[in-house]
């Protein structure tokens, strides 16, 4: 981490990757959230930096996905034994996790698609597009607020493999 | 060394064994045997075999980060790279297929975000790899 004598200088800089991000058109949520976690994660003050120098759009999207995921990583308190999982179920699980998200996804389109669940949830439109992809255990958090956003009910959003 | 899965290391294998970034095999004949070698850390000679084993450096060197190398997996294409957090326990962490220099860069600052995390005890575990 910047050392103490710098620290004003390195909220400064941040803050003004935060006002280049909301200029970028990223919600105001993510950027708030993005910020404030920068001022006490490296990595995060990294990823901020990254972004800022970036000039590709498609590797600037995945940095967002990265923060975000930070975000909500950092919305744990405590350490928790999750749930283990042997080699040989592994296929199966993420058969099941890719299924429950292919029939959420069909009805997000069916309620106005990707984009306009990122400006309903403030979860960042590539966040949700790594969320919608890939075979990892969504996040209970994640889930809540899709839920809320689109009206969906409990049964809509179970899965055995939340966390 | 007890070794630790967290739920990013879990979710990581679920989709690079999705993808098929490596197969049954080369889990358990590779993967698994080397990731166990840990139990022993630094003791094993392969420690000291720079295309294995690494420090973890992002934009700078990672405190306690460590890295495994794996080469050629999958369809023979595939350089899998799995970071590992050395405390009084071994954490394994978020493992990724190495693409560029610029994506591993930005891999290794989310593991150090996590890493952090770790130390202040918030993080989920699913098991421990014996």
């Amino acid at each position: 981490m910047k050392s103490q004598a710098l620290a004003a200088n390195f909220k400064m800089e941040m803050i003004d990757v935060g006002h280049t991000m909301k200029l970028a058109g990223l919600p105001d949520a993510f950027v708030t959230s993005a910020v404030e976690l920068a001022f006490h994660f490296e990595g995060v003050y990294n990823l901020m930096k990254m972004w800022d120098e970036e000039s590709e759009q498609d590797e600037r999207d995945e940095i967002v996905a990265d923060i975000q995921g930070l975000i909500e990583d950092n919305s744990q308190k405590e350490t928790i034994e999750g749930v283990y999982v042997r080699f040989d179920d592994l296929d199966g699980i993420a058969k099941d996790i890719r299924k429950f998200k292919d029939n959420l996804r069909l009805i997000v389109d069916q309620k106005g698609g990707i984009g306009n669940l990122a400006s309903l949830t403030s979860i960042p439109q590539p966040s949700l597009s790594r969320f919608f992809s890939s075979a990892a255990m969504p996040r209970r958090i994640t889930l809540l607020k899709i839920a809320k956003a689109l009206k969906l009910d409990q049964i809509q959003i179970a899965t055995g493999w939340g966390r | 060394m007890d070794i630790i899965i967290t739920q990013w290391a879990l979710d990581s294998y679920l989709d690079l064994k999705h993808s098929n970034a490596f197969t049954k095999d080369e889990y358990m004949n590779q993967i698994r045997p080397d990731v166990l070698l840990m139990k022993n850390f630094p003791n094993d000679p392969k420690f000291k075999v720079n295309n294995f084993w690494g420090p973890a450096i992002g934009v700078s060197p990672i405190p306690s980060g460590y890295k495994f190398k794996w080469h050629n997996m999958g369809n023979g294409q595939n350089q899998i790279r799995g970071p590992v957090g050395v405390f009084s326990e071994a954490f394994l962490c978020e493992a990724y297929v190495k693409k560029n220099a610029k994506q591993e860069k930005r891999k290794l600052e989310v593991f150090r975000s996590h890493l952090q995390m770790i130390q202040n005890g918030h993080y989920t575990e699913c098991g421990r790899l014996i």
